[in-house]
């Protein structure tokens, strides 16, 4: 039974195969991107063991094919069982030896992009620190409480939790929350005095001044779902209340997008006070504790922070083409004594502990003097641990090619001489 | 050893000589497992956000009050609104497809850098740069409402463009900002706009705004926080209403008389200004009792003046099937107040005339 499945597993017909399959989903992942988006295609086709149906030039077409991960996975065991069972220890099988440990290099390391690199982003204005980043795309259900008077303890349900729905509880958390109703993504409109709204969702809190509205999940790379989330909160006393928990409360950028949109409608201030109440803090006490609760993007704290010293925004003269994008950070870490300025712009990202801090998008300027806002910079921030393994398998599959195109021309030219 | 792998949907266990072989799928399966779990974790207090959410709009300087501007719109020309940078732009549409665009764009610290600005034109359409003496000699006078201001032409072939671009602009440094008039696009439709554009520079007129249009406006702290702020109305309520709680961004609320079963509800809203002006105010009073919305040409026959005294106040009355609105919008002290009685046609009726002195007295 062995000897058969390491035969399947080491033969050249399964890699054959396995090939064929991985350009037939590259081929039919792309063309999905039209359909599904970017994002989803990616997670769906590449992301996934197994793809359940398949959508092609609109169409959805009931046919199973095997995911990135599991074609990917295959690839590596066929390529390893291969090598184990033909393994020759001779220096004229050097060079594809080594390529193949390139080409199984690159095949992990992708696999490892894969789990383990993260990207987040780190929005912040002139004179603002930070320590976390937050995920453009996640969202988390956070609960936070005073642990002492410097520091905050929070209680992260994620996004995909939320959206299991149902009762959810934590030991770190006295209360527990029943999800009514979730939306994956969600609209705000606010319950203007001169309209006819129907009952608000809740009276507490932010429901108290808007409605939230679910839309269909959009899969374009402009929009952004924003999620919203009916729950029930409840503690060992009683009930606490229904609370609406929105994306559209605690997340900088779509609070930005609002502010910008209602101060064209309605102008400045007024746009100001609206924002000021849909992002208003909601919060409960359970047993004398505040606990104050936000549908916030999901954040990865660092243990440095960056603060940011000024933001440069220089656009050409009459147009709105960027000159330049510039932050000027400090760096500061207690914990190895640093405390460092750096300047982070295009093509010049800073890379520090484990992370690389790219300049992504800015409001400064021109733009930012004439609406009245305090310049801001956002970095796009890349962990990812195996961002070498790319250039290590290159290197050692174009190293194996060399040798083993040099061990069959030094043979041949030795075979024409002895001729 | 022995790899156990857990989460709320799955778990695996693996053991024996198969481990190495098996130990990618089963990192692999981490990922798979798609489920996360419940993060707890302390941090220091957010200091900053801290200071935000104690004051509504501390981190905001107040922006920097530009003049309003004024034109005359030449014929053929379309109006396109702001753009990012732009107070004002405008479209207009040559022979064919070929079109041009006009741009009002004010811009601070520039006065004084006028070879710089021409070189930055010269770059956008390909053109190599003037020294400080040729860039100059490239202004001719224009008069920009009834300020002087110089004018300069260049046309190029900008990268990535097969057809060739000509611009236009024209530019007054003013104490406030430099302002930039800017007519770019297609060569032929630039050149035969040219006379148009010149004869609009003149009619433009850039009028001081006034400060109060950054400052806070008094009844917004009224219209922000309701009734609970403390902010009450020296108004005479007609006797036969009702008083009820105010809603979200209402200062009150009255209940007129039930006829028949027939209600109806007056409210009032103060904004800072016009939200939109009367034609999209309207248009939105006749959606909420399902009538179909209407044109400017229209508009001017559902609207009647309110108050002789108050030119600008106006008062709708409009009918659908089985419900009736007045609405009255008053302009007072900067501010635009917003009546609106709402209901059935049988409550509505026998109150319009309560409801026009209502909105007609001073509160």
């Amino acid at each position: 039974m062995l000897a058969r499945l390491v035969k399947i597993f080491s033969s050249l017909r399964l890699t054959v195969v396995l090939l064929a399959l991985g350009i037939i989903l590259v081929f039919i992942g792309t063309i999905a991107q039209a359909d599904e988006g970017l994002y989803q295609a990616q997670e769906r086709y590449f992301k996934h063991w197994w793809v359940w149906g398949i959508t092609m030039f609109g169409y959805k077409i009931p046919l199973p094919l095997p995911g990135g991960y599991l074609i990917g996975t295959l690839l590596i065991v066929n390529l390893i069982a291969a090598h184990i069972k033909r393994f020759q220890l001779t220096t004229k099988k050097l060079g594809i030896q080594l390529t193949h440990i390139g080409i199984i290099l690159l095949l992990v390391g992708q696999l490892t992009t894969d789990l383990f690199s993260r990207e987040t982003q780190l929005r912040f204005s002139e004179g603002e620190a930070k320590s976390w980043s937050e995920s453009s795309m996640d969202y988390e259900l956070a609960f936070v409480t005073d642990a002492d008077p410097n520091s905050e303890k929070v209680v992260a349900v994620p996004q995909s939790v939320v959206a299991g729905g149902g009762e959810i509880k934590s030991p770190d958390l006295p209360l527990t929350l029943r999800v009514k109703e979730y939306w994956r993504n969600s609209e705000p409109l606010f319950r203007a005095p001169m309209q006819t709204n129907a009952p608000p969702l809740t009276m507490n809190g932010v429901a108290s001044s808007f409605d939230f509205r679910q839309l269909p999940v959009t899969h374009t790379m402009e929009d952004k779902n924003v999620p919203t989330a009916v729950i029930e909160l409840a503690s060992g006393s009683g009930p606490l209340g229904t609370w609406v928990v929105s994306g559209w409360s605690a997340d900088d950028i779509m609070l930005s997008a609002v502010r910008g949109s209602y101060a064209r409608q309605m102008g400045r201030e007024m746009a100001e006070t609206l924002v000021t109440r849909l992002s208003q803090k909601q919060s409960v006490e359970v047993a004398g504790k505040q606990y104050s609760f936000a549908f916030r993007p999901t954040r990865a704290y660092k243990p440095f922070s960056l603060t940011l010293l000024k933001a440069t925004h220089s656009v050409y003269p009459g147009t709105d083409i960027p000159k330049d994008f510039r932050s000027r950070v400090r760096v500061q870490n207690p914990a190895k004594g640093e405390d460092r300025e750096v300047d982070v712009y295009m093509n010049s990202p800073l890379r520090y502990a484990g992370l690389t801090f790219y300049q992504y998008q800015m409001a400064a300027g021109e733009m930012a003097a004439q609406s009245g806002d305090i310049p801001s910079s956002t970095l796009q921030v890349v962990r990812n641990p195996s961002w070498l393994t790319p250039y290590a398998g290159c290197v050692i599959v174009a190293a194996g090619m060399v040798i083993q195109f040099m061990i069959h021309l030094v043979g041949f030219i030795s075979r024409r001489k002895a001729a | 050893m022995n790899f156990v792998l857990w989460c709320r949907r799955c778990s695996l266990s693996v053991n024996g000589p198969a481990k190495s072989l098996l130990l990618v799928a089963v990192v692999a399966t981490v990922a798979g497992c798609g489920r996360e779990d419940i993060q707890v974790y302390t941090v220091p207090k957010e200091q900053v956000k801290a200071a935000v959410a104690q004051s509504p709009v501390p981190s905001m300087t107040p922006p920097k009050p530009r003049p309003q501007v004024t034109w005359t719109l030449p014929k053929g020309w379309q109006e396109t609104g702001a753009g990012q940078m732009s107070v004002a732009s405008f479209s207009i549409q040559g022979e064919g497809n070929t079109e041009a665009q006009v741009t009002i764009t004010p811009l601070t610290q520039l006065a004084g850098r006028d070879a710089e600005i021409v070189n930055m034109w010269r770059e956008q359409v390909g053109l190599e740069a003037l020294n400080r003496e040729e860039a100059l000699k490239q202004f001719e006078k224009v008069e920009v409402g009834g300020e002087p201001g110089n004018l300069f032409q260049i046309e190029g072939k900008p990268d990535g463009q097969s057809a060739p671009a000509r611009i236009i602009t024209a530019m007054v440094h003013r104490p406030d900002a430099s302002w930039f008039y800017k007519l770019s696009g297609d060569g032929e439709v630039v050149a035969a706009q040219k006379p148009v554009f010149i004869e609009f520079l003149k009619s433009v007129r850039l009028k001081e705004a006034p400060m109060a249009a950054s400052a806070p406006v008094p009844v917004d702290a009224g219209a922000d926080a309701g009734p609970a702020s403390g902010f009450k109305p020296n108004w005479t309520v007609p006797a036969q209403w009702k008083e009820q709680a105010a809603g979200q961004m209402q200062i009150a609320r009255f209940a007129v008389p039930e006829r028949s079963g027939a209600k109806a509800e007056v409210s009032v809203s103060v904004f800072p200004n016009d939200t939109g002006g009367t034609l999209a105010n309207v248009n939105r009073w006749r959606r909420q009792i399902g009538l179909p919305e209407v044109n400017e040409s229209e508009l001017s026959s559902l609207v009647t003046p309110l108050d002789p005294a108050n030119p600008g106040a106006i008062l709708v009355d409009m009918t659908s099937s089985s419900k009736k609105m007045l609405g009255a919008v008053v302009p007072r002290n900067g501010s635009y107040w917003f009546y609106k009685l709402q209901g059935d046609t049988g409550a509505v009726a026998p109150e319009k005339e309560a409801f026009v002195a209502f909105a007609k007295s001073k509160p």
